[in-house]
């Protein structure tokens, strides 16, 4: 017999994947507000007149609660306040991005809201069909910031001020050093760090510098839902 | 008590079928053994030579013991130049008892899912741009299932049928014949209403 104070309070939380479970259910991982990311078994849901079905999809905002103390937990109430947030081709493409970005960099069940509020918020300009770089760049700063690899992008390694008109390479776990001819311009810097995204040379250099900066918590395994993409740019 | 080994055999065997557990499977295997032994050997012998024949389709991808299947082969299916894009075969036979389309099938046998490592190769992307580059093809049907794996492998697909210059489209999302608009979900109610028709 369950009791009731087994019963997780009603949280605020995106589905990231889903994966058949037995005949009828699913393995989900989600991303929750309180929680950080859990997976949890949502019984039943892939019966034919199951409510559920529809809701349990990727960016639409639920409210879940589960029970059960292990590292798989039991969905016990799925319910759905609004309905999914409207993506569509690069929009869409980029959600796969953001999920396959959560689903490979978050541990479990260690509570991080802010990269929460930052993905909810990245989820909603993406609906908006505004800016993917910038959107794309602020979530993955503020991962790199929460998960304790961010770097500073006012000052370099040796303390100094970033320079408009100084070259700049990025030293892993450590920060920007100040290096001439280096990969990232001062100016593209400053550019980021204050969420201007408007020229093309800025755009391209906070993807490479994002990029690099994730390199070496992704491993040797590529991310996917980069391929989506890179269709558009061999055309 | 322990059956001998080739009963045991048999019915470990029996498991690997979808929604055939332990007891269901013991319970078949002394159906076809008590009952049923003619049946047993001809399931035997068409498993044999089904799982030995049977190969992909070298145009539509679908299952199909000769090199190309029968719709492929019949030439007045590719008459009108449509070509259905479904996710497995059992689509392709849904549509087909719908008996409103005479067009040819393209079977990628699963969607793009980044999450599960599943690109564009993986369910046969590249040969279906070869097909949209050699064939006459006037429009791509896209009747991938309404999910956002479905959706994002639509619009990829769309993505490379602009590029060859061909129409494509997406098969319409909306309520289901004989239900009630009071209990169908939110989102396929939004998709019925920005999907209207003019009558």
């Amino acid at each position: 017999m369950h009791k009731a104070s087994d019963l997780s309070p009603l949280c605020a939380a995106y589905l990231i994947h889903s994966r058949p479970f037995s005949e009828t259910s699913l393995i989900v991982e989600l991303i929750t507000e309180s929680h950080g990311r859990i997976s949890a078994v949502a019984k039943g849901v892939k019966r034919k007149n199951n409510i559920n079905k529809s809701t349990l999809q990727p960016f639409r905002p639920l409210l879940v609660s589960w029970r059960g103390h292990g590292d798989l937990k039991t969905l016990v109430r799925i319910d759905s306040p609004t309905l999914a947030l409207p993506l569509s081709r690069d929009f869409l493409y980029s959600g796969l991005y953001l999920n396959e970005l959560v689903l490979r960099l978050l541990a479990k069940e260690v509570s991080q809201p802010q990269i929460y509020s930052t993905y909810h918020a990245t989820l909603l300009a993406l609906s908006k069909q505004q800016d993917i770089e910038s959107a794309l760049r602020q979530f993955e700063l503020t991962l790199l910031a929460e998960l304790g690899h961010g770097f500073s992008l006012s000052h370099d390694i040796d303390g100094y001020p970033i320079v408009v008109d100084m070259g700049y390479r990025l030293i892993p776990e450590q920060g920007l050093k100040a290096l001439i001819n280096g990969p990232y311009q001062g100016e593209t810097i400053l550019n980021i760090a204050n969420n201007h995204f408007c020229d093309k040379i800025t755009r391209h250099q906070a993807k490479q510098l994002t990029r690099q900066a994730l390199a070496p918590l992704l491993g040797s395994k590529p991310l996917h839902s980069r391929a989506l993409f890179s269709r558009k740019k061999s055309q | 008590m322990k059956f001998s080994p080739l009963i045991t055999e048999l019915i470990e065997s029996l498991t690997c079928l979808p929604g055939v557990g332990p007891k269901s499977a013991q319970r078949m295997a002394f159906h076809l053994l008590e009952r049923d032994r003619r049946g047993g050997n001809a399931l035997a012998d068409s498993l044999d030579k089904a799982m030995h024949q049977v190969e992909h389709c070298i145009t539509c991808r679908t299952f199909t013991e000769e090199v190309q299947c029968q719709i492929c082969k019949n030439p007045k299916r590719a008459e009108n130049g449509q070509l259905c894009i479904v996710e497995t075969p059992a689509d392709v036979i849904a549509f087909e008892q719908t008996g409103h389309y005479f067009g040819r099938y393209f079977v990628l046998m699963g969607h793009l899912s980044p999450l599960d490592g599943i690109g564009p190769n993986e369910i046969g992307l590249d040969k279906l741009e070869l097909l949209l580059k050699q064939s006459s093809i006037s429009e791509v049907i896209l009747a991938t299932n309404p999910t956002v794996e479905g959706e994002a492998t639509a619009h990829y697909i769309a993505d490379i049928c602009t590029e060859y210059q061909i129409k494509a489209s997406r098969i319409a999302h909306g309520v289901p014949v004989g239900s009630e608009l009071e209990y169908v979900d939110g989102t396929t109610l939004s998709h019925s209403l920005n999907g209207r028709s003019v009558l």
